[in-house]
């Protein structure tokens, strides 16, 4: 059971690394923040006292889940990278690992061990910031996305998907090289939905579709973003603003995940640390 | 168990080692056996291959031909990794961490839990002389103090077999007495000992057999006193030492060598210890006064510097 006590290690390394207690404090302020600018908005609604104010509070908090989940999917990504980029290479530059190999575990279990506390702590941060958006959304508007649930799913799979490739990097390359791929796979994803935005307006276009298409196998997080987003938002909110005719734009989307995204999706998040703990249990330290 | 290298149980069983980095030849086809029991010195300069056998003995690198076998089995066996204890040559460990932490972690690595866990703790520490620094962070240790650790760690599983790359990294003269003792015990209690050093004196205090390794390739190997297998080497000194007598000398030794800051001393290189008698002879037929004739023996240091320069003028 060795990749438990790496799994247990690495829980006990993350909560007293600093990063861990900024993380805490700038969420809870970041939540304050939120809270107070959604009171403020409403507050000034209801001094203007519109008519169907329900409904335009329903909207808004449509609008602000979407936008709040958007944030969140940001800094849940962010978080993966910083915390994973270094999950082994940092190790194997500090020397730290050296004393570790040499016990009696296999290679496999420093991997998994380390990969199970980061997806453990990554997926549990994106719950309760997602669930504290929205938690705070419902009491100020009212609004509870019905594809709530659908939606967390899919933002954890983005998280899981960038763990994924940050595990393989970081069996294979120096944390720096691995970050920078990491960071520009996940910023160059959403160019290509902005892309494919242009040409749903100015006519088809095959070239953009296939390009969107291999940046989305390369790192599926902005398309499983775009099926949490179409997620949260109930198809009348859709209709509304025009989605059904584009389908996509650059943050909120109407497509939900396909069924060969899905079955990418679920290989990309076993096979990349399984192929990084192949990489590992080969490679010189 | 004994302390007398136990001749039949290999420790350390390497074949046709062969460790190639891109076209780097890091180790050259290096073959040799520890025993049980034994302290077995890996000496070479720096680049000469040590550290890489050293890596490939702990798993942290894969050999790129060869066989190894520790302790009876292949290399890498997750049974023999638990009778192993490792201290790396840098001793670089998570900071964050306290003495106990960290030993408490190690040793859960060993698969040691519970009460076991904590005597084996309470007992390294004792030994390597940090008892009391259990709440110390590592980030606040001096370079000595996170060497005493490391050893520790790697005495946490009471191991029969102890492979140190470099040992005094860091370390006070005080320091190094001590764990050198401390070595010297574990040695006696029947510990096998491979210990990959450029720190002479450690080798020579502690290992049975010490094995010279220069450009990936051992150049010798034998127990320190054997590898002095060059003439016998007899220092002299007489008064005076005259014309004649050194005549006398230069048809009995191989080799006469004059110290140029002591006129009354030679250095004379014979056959045989049978020959130190006739020199003997020789100084009193010349009317000279004998004060000093002995063997003069070459330190592991000498030894292994001109063992260095051999290869390399060789190559």
């Amino acid at each position: 059971m060795g990749w438990l006590v790496i799994a247990r290690f690495t829980l006990k390394e993350i909560v007293r690394r600093r990063i861990f207690l900024a993380v805490v404090v700038l969420t809870v302020l970041l939540l304050g923040l939120f809270t107070l600018l959604l009171n403020a908005l409403v507050d000034n609604l209801q001094r203007a006292q519109p008519e169907n104010m329900e409904l335009l509070l329903l909207g808004i908090g449509a609008l602000m889940a979407v936008l709040a989940s958007w944030s969140v999917y940001l800094q849940s990504s962010l978080m993966t990278l910083l915390l994973t980029a270094g999950m082994l290479s940092g190790e194997i530059e500090a020397g730290t690992l050296a004393v570790i190999v040499p016990k009696p575990l296999h290679r496999v279990e420093i991997v998994f061990g380390k990969w199970l506390a980061y997806a453990l702590v990554l997926a549990g941060y994106t719950a309760v910031l997602e669930l504290g958006f929205l938690g705070v959304i419902y009491w100020k508007t009212g609004y509870w996305p019905d594809g709530m649930a659908q939606a967390l799913g899919l933002l954890e799979l983005g998280m899981l998907c960038l763990l994924a490739l940050l595990t393989l990097g970081s069996a294979s390359l120096p944390t720096l090289a691995n970050g920078a791929i990491a960071a520009l796979l996940f910023l160059g994803t959403p160019l290509a939905s902005f892309a494919q935005v242009v040409t749903q307006i100015t006519g088809e276009s095959t070239t953009v579709e296939r390009i969107k298409t291999l940046f989305e196998l390369l790192m599926p997080s902005d398309a499983l973003w775009h099926a949490a987003s179409a997620a949260l938002l109930p198809p009348v909110a859709q209709d509304l603003i025009g989605l059904h005719q584009v389908q996509n734009l650059p943050i909120i989307g109407a497509e939900a995940l396909t069924p060969a995204m899905a079955l990418w999706t679920a290989l990309y998040i076993v096979v990349l640390p399984l192929l990084g703990m192949l990489r590992f249990a080969h490679r010189d330290l | 168990m004994c302390g007398e290298p136990q001749e039949h149980e290999p420790a350390i069983e390497v074949e046709g080692l062969t460790k190639l980095y891109h076209r780097l030849l890091a180790v050259d086809h290096i073959s040799f056996v520890t025993y049980r029991g034994e302290a077995f010195g890996f000496l070479g300069p720096n680049g000469a291959g040590k550290s890489t056998v050293v890596k490939i003995l702990t798993g942290l690198v894969q050999p790129s031909e060869g066989t190894v076998r520790i302790l009876g089995r292949p290399l890498g066996d997750r049974e023999v990794r638990r009778r192993i204890g490792y201290l790396p040559e840098l001793p670089t460990f998570h900071r964050w961490l306290t003495a106990e932490e960290f030993l408490r972690f190690h040793g859960s690595l060993y698969g040691l839990r519970g009460s076991l866990l904590r005597a084996r703790m309470e007992e390294v520490l004792a030994l390597v002389g940090l008892a009391g620094r259990e709440r110390q962070r590592l980030g606040t240790f001096s370079k000595g103090m996170l060497q005493r650790i490391g050893l520790a760690q790697a005495l946490l599983n009471r191991p029969e077999l102890l492979i140190i790359d470099e040992l005094s990294t860091g370390l006070d003269p005080v320091g190094q007495h001590d764990l050198r003792s401390l070595l010297l015990d574990l040695k006696r209690a029947g510990t096998s000992i491979f210990i990959n050093s450029h720190q002479l004196p450690d080798v020579e205090a502690l290992c049975d057999r010490v094995a010279i390794i220069n450009l990936g390739r051992i150049l010798k190997v034998g127990a320190p006193e054997e590898l002095f297998d060059e003439p016998l080497l007899v220092e002299l000194r007489a008064e005076p030492l005259s014309e004649a007598l050194l005549q006398r000398l230069a048809q009995l030794a191989l080799a006469v060598e004059r110290d140029q800051y002591d006129p009354c001393r030679v250095l004379l290189r014979l056959r045989s210890e049978e020959q130190a008698a006739e020199v003997a002879a020789a100084v009193h037929a010349c009317g000279s006064r004998l004060y000093r004739l002995a063997p003069h023996r070459r330190s592991l240091e000498q030894v292994f510097l001109r063992t260095i320069e051999l290869s390399r003028s060789l190559q």
